[in-house]
């Protein structure tokens, strides 16, 4: 399994699949302040992506991987931003 | 061919390509008709769809052109014409040698790309003319949009550029103002896409050259508890420098799904830093701005130089420089963005819309003009209001409220105006509780007063990025009027000849073995005395008989193939010819479902292309001439086809200038065909019948259509080799008619036997004319030859026995069997030892070393495990 999850701590490693998006989603429909760790995580399905983006974990871990890193990551950092702001759609929601 | 999925996009590719040469040609004739348009886009895009499976890119190229421009016709942007479809015939011509290539060799041929290239440049030189980019290449539409002209050069989403990192973001600026093209991809994944394994963050990072990817949300995030994990709700942008085919490449599976358009150089300027100011900024401003109207690109880039080596890094006006200097480093600078950039350097703003007839980045400025010519609106607009009557006149009923709100609520989806649907929703609701339609009308008022009914361009598709239950409520009712994509797969199955051809022979061995039974039952009743055990034989033998054909009979089913297979290539065809030779024709197919056997059909194209050419080339007039002799100017030529007991009649009827005898019998004294005296003797009939002989002509010199003398004699000889054949009437000035008849099927061929020399051998049933004994008396010689009279005609007699070099058996009965034949015209008796039954053979040619040997059709079995062989008269006399 990629997903392994620790209390409030998620970690996502190695390549994550699509098959992990549920369980991704239910863990973090707990209630209570998440952190999803994706430092090991070398690859991620547009399903994880997205859920990731929807639940805005509380902290985030940056993929050690810089390329995946400045793949994912902008488009996390503005929903979570977002989600602060409490402004409806996310700032990118726009875009396109 | 190792790809089988290649094996199977062949022949499916050369079906599609026939349905849209025929529908476009349908189209020529009658551009409205919706059906074939709507024929013709689906078999185009279905090829376009398969083709992005194997290495063929250029082919999904100009099939790709050829689809916008088809898109086009359909949205009723463009409006068909001749040269249109000269354009786009030629194009699936294309299309279609490249299928030849690809069967042969598995590959494109190398030239391929630049045909491909200059073909779907023809193409799109067609489509939306004014709204052009100065990129070059529109933007492809998304599906379940309209294929707007308007958004040619990219609009960039803000967020890409600021995620570009600054030297990314230069030296993107660099390559678009050298003249290279840098393309943006939007990518708007199907929202059930997970389930078929597409992984659109994969396949986005799949696309070469990429600069910059932007991520986003098409729908804002609802609550957790409601998210489906597996629907697709994100879409992509992405900057690439890589050349349109090799995005095209990367994205080949989800080309549907994409649009790429060019962005312009201007569109990529981001300039950040410090403000500042000074005296020396606006002294460069004026020496800069004096320097470009004289076009002195070198003082100006001198001047740049200068002025960049004295400010500060991290200013602003500064970082302009930096954009500028690229700018002008270009062979060609690009006169407005320098401008724009030495106004940004001068002012301390760059406004990067400068006066420009095409202001790319403002594109919502073309909106209005999209959306006034936009049908939909006037239509929208009528749906709701006769919605608003019906419920004004019915009042309240859950039913009716119901109906009204899905129509409503379909016609404002089907305009993307979200907000609009909400409050009908929520007047829905108020309805329901009030029990009073009096919400909804004044909901519905309120969308009718308000702004007029816009198509609101945000959202890509969205139908798809809508909640499940209403997407499917759009799905059911066609809003738009237009009918539904989708085809209901044919209950049709394909399968390789050979397989067919196998359970064919396995047939005719159950037909063989079969007929060994009655054998088994006579030995039952002479060997073994045992008259029960051959009863008992010969009712089993019947019921398999029985079983035996209905079988044969159903694989013959299988076999038939409908003439439309042949005939549905001559609209095409005579058309084309039509054109070239500046005749006018009315092309009429009749009888298109007759059906014969495969073999049949497909050695019938030939001939049939020789007769249609032949009518087109002598026997139809040009339209003055057709004028002069009192008949309409517009030809007839009507190709029908009929079955006629065991045969497929196919005739070819012109009402041309017919042949003329005296012409024929001049043409082929001339070409050495017949000699003087031989012609003088031909009745008219006959002289017609000449132009079946090898080697004859009419025509003064060889054209490409025809006059090479090989023609009508190819007619002839494949007809006849099929067991078929072929008449021609005329009457001069009227017209000439072409009939071919041929044998239904080859499969199943019907001899009798005969006995000769103590071996018996098969003789084609269709050659017997009958069977006479002939008493020895009556067996005249004339000269050498023997010859006997029957029914007061003189028939010559050949042995059998002596025509197939056997030694001759005298044999002391008073009469011979002689078997009248029809063979080659003439009628000839055979003089065989003895008759024998008939029957239902399945003809097996002579393979190998025996295939060199003439005089025989092929070999059967008989019941007794004897080979039989069946002779071919024509050959052997």
């Amino acid at each position: 399994m990629a997903i392994r999850i620790a209390r409030k701590t998620i970690h996502l490693e190695g390549h994550c699949t699509v098959e992990e998006a549920l369980p991704l989603l239910e863990a973090l429909r707990r209630p209570g302040a998440h952190k999803v760790v994706l430092t090991k995580c070398q690859g991620l399905h547009t399903a994880i992506l997205q859920v990731l983006a929807a639940a805005r974990p509380a902290t985030l871990a940056p993929p050690a991987d810089p390329a995946l890193a400045g793949l994912v990551m902008p488009f996390l950092e503005a929903s979570r931003q977002a989600a602060l702001q409490r402004s409806a759609p996310p700032a990118s929601g726009a875009a396109a | 061919m190792t790809n089988p999925l290649l094996a199977r996009f062949i022949p499916e590719a050369r079906e599609l390509l026939q349905v849209s040469a025929s529908g476009l040609l349908k189209l020529e004739r009658n551009p409205t008709d919706e059906t074939a348009i709507n024929e013709v886009f689906r078999a185009v895009h279905t090829i376009k769809g398969s083709s992005g499976l194997f290495d063929a890119l250029a082919l999904t190229r100009l099939v790709h052109a050829a689809e916008d421009l088809l898109g086009e016709v359909r949205s009723d942007a463009l409006q068909i014409d001749s040269a249109l479809v000269d354009m786009l015939l030629d194009s699936l011509d294309q299309v279609g040698q490249w299928i030849d290539e690809l069967e042969r060799r598995a590959v494109l041929p190398t030239d391929a790309d630049a045909v491909a290239h200059r073909m779907s440049t023809l193409l799109r030189q067609r489509l939306g003319t004014p709204d052009d980019a100065p990129g070059g290449e529109p933007a492809d539409a998304l599906p379940g949009t309209d294929p707007a002209p308007g958004d040619a050069a990219a609009t960039l989403p803000p967020a890409l550029l600021a995620r570009l990192p600054a030297p990314a973001c230069l030296d993107a600026f660099r390559r678009a103002c050298g003249g290279e093209t840098v393309h943006l991809v939007l990518y708007a994944p199907e929202p059930g896409c997970f389930f078929n394994g597409t992984d659109p963050l994969q396949a986005i990072q799949q696309v070469p050259g990429a600069l910059a990817l932007d991520i986003a949300a098409d729908q804002p995030w609802g609550p957790l508890e409601d998210l489906d994990p597996y629907q697709c709700n994100l879409h992509f942008a992405l900057l690439s420098t890589a050349p349109r085919p090799e995005i095209e490449q990367a994205m080949r599976y989800e080309l549907d799904r994409v649009t790429i358009a060019p962005v312009r150089a201007r569109d990529l300027v981001r300039i950040e830093g410090a403000a500042s100011d000074g005296p020396i900024w606006d002294d460069f401003r004026a020496a800069a701005s004096a320097f470009l109207d004289a076009g002195h690109h070198d003082d100006l880039r001198k001047a740049v130089a200068a002025l960049r080596s004295v400010a500060g890094p991290t200013l602003w006006r500064r970082q302009a420089l930096d954009w500028l200097e690229v700018a002008l480093s270009a062979g060609e600078p690009d006169r407005d963005l320098v401008a724009a950039l030495v106004a940004a350097a001068g002012t301390g703003r760059f406004d990067p819309a400068p006066a420009d007839p095409c202001p790319a980045g403002e594109a919502p400025a073309q909106q209005p003009a999209s959306q006034a010519a936009d049908p939909r609106e006037d239509l929208a607009r009528t749906v709701l209001t006769s919605q608003q009557r019906a419920l004004e006149r019915t009042g309240y009923d859950a039913e009716r409220l119901a109906s009204v709100g899905t129509v409503v609520g379909n016609v404002l989806l089907s305009l993307g105006r979200d907000a609009e649907r909400g409050a009908i929703r929520a007047a829905l609701d108020e309805a329901r509780e009030t029990r009073s339609v009096a919400p909804v009308l004044s909901a519905l008022s309120a969308v009718l007063d308000g702004a007029p009914l816009q198509r609101v361009e945000a959202a890509p598709a969205p139908a798809e990025a809508l909640p499940q239950g209403f997407a499917e409520d759009a799905a059911s009712v066609p809003v738009a009027g237009k009918e539904p994509e989708g085809r209901l797969a044919a209950k049709s199955l394909k399968v390789d000849q050979a397989k067919i051809d196998l359970l064919m022979n396995l047939i005719g061995e159950l037909v063989v073995s079969k007929n060994a039974l009655p054998f088994l039952a006579k030995r039952a009743e002479e060997t073994y005395a045992s008259r029960e055990m051959s009863r008992e034989i010969k009712e089993q033998y019947a019921v398999i008989d029985r079983l035996a054909q209905e079988m044969q009979g159903a694989i013959m089913q299988v076999r038939m193939l409908p003439v439309a297979e042949i005939f549905d290539r001559f609209p095409r065809l005579v058309r084309d010819l039509a054109r070239k030779l500046g005749k006018r024709i009315d092309l009429v197919l009749e009888g298109e479902d007759t059906a014969a056997d495969k073999t049949i059909i497909e050695a019938l194209g030939d001939p049939l292309l020789h007769i249609v050419r032949n009518s087109l080339d002598h026997g139809i007039e040009a339209p003055e001439e057709r004028r002069a002799a009192g008949k309409p100017a517009t030809a007839r030529l009507l190709l029908k086809a009929r079955q006629e007991a065991d045969s497929v009649v196919i005739e070819v009827q012109d009402n041309g200038r017919g042949i003329d005898p005296a012409r024929i019998r001049a043409a082929a004294v001339a070409k050495g065909v017949v000699g003087q005296e031989e012609a003088d003797r031909l009745s008219d009939q006959e002289a017609i019948n000449l132009i079946y002989r090898p080697g004859f002509s009419t025509a003064l010199e060889v054209s490409d259509l025809s006059g090479r003398g090989v023609g009508m004699d190819v007619v002839l000889t494949t007809v006849e080799k099929l067991g078929g054949q072929v008449s021609v009437s005329s009457r001069l000035g009227e017209g000439t008619t072409t009939r071919l008849a041929l044998p239904l099927s080859m499969a199943v061929t019907r001899i009798m036997i005969v006995e000769t020399a103590g071996s018996l051998y098969g003789v084609p049933m269709d050659m017997i004319v009958e069977t006479v004994r002939v008493p020895r008396e009556r067996i005249r010689m004339i000269k050498k030859a023997e010859t006997f009279v029957l029914r007061e005609t003189i028939i010559p007699l050949l042995r059998l026995s002596r025509l197939l070099h056997l030694p001759e058996q005298p044999r002391g009965e008073a009469d011979a069997a002689v078997l009248v034949c029809h063979v080659n015209g003439r009628r000839v008796g055979l003089i065989i030892d003895n008759f024998r039954e008939g029957m239902d053979v399945i003809l097996k040619p002579l393979e190998g070393v025996l295939a060199g040997i003439g005089g025989y059709a092929g070999t059967t079995l008989l019941g007794d495990g004897r080979v039989l062989l069946v002779l071919d008269l024509r050959e052997l006399l």
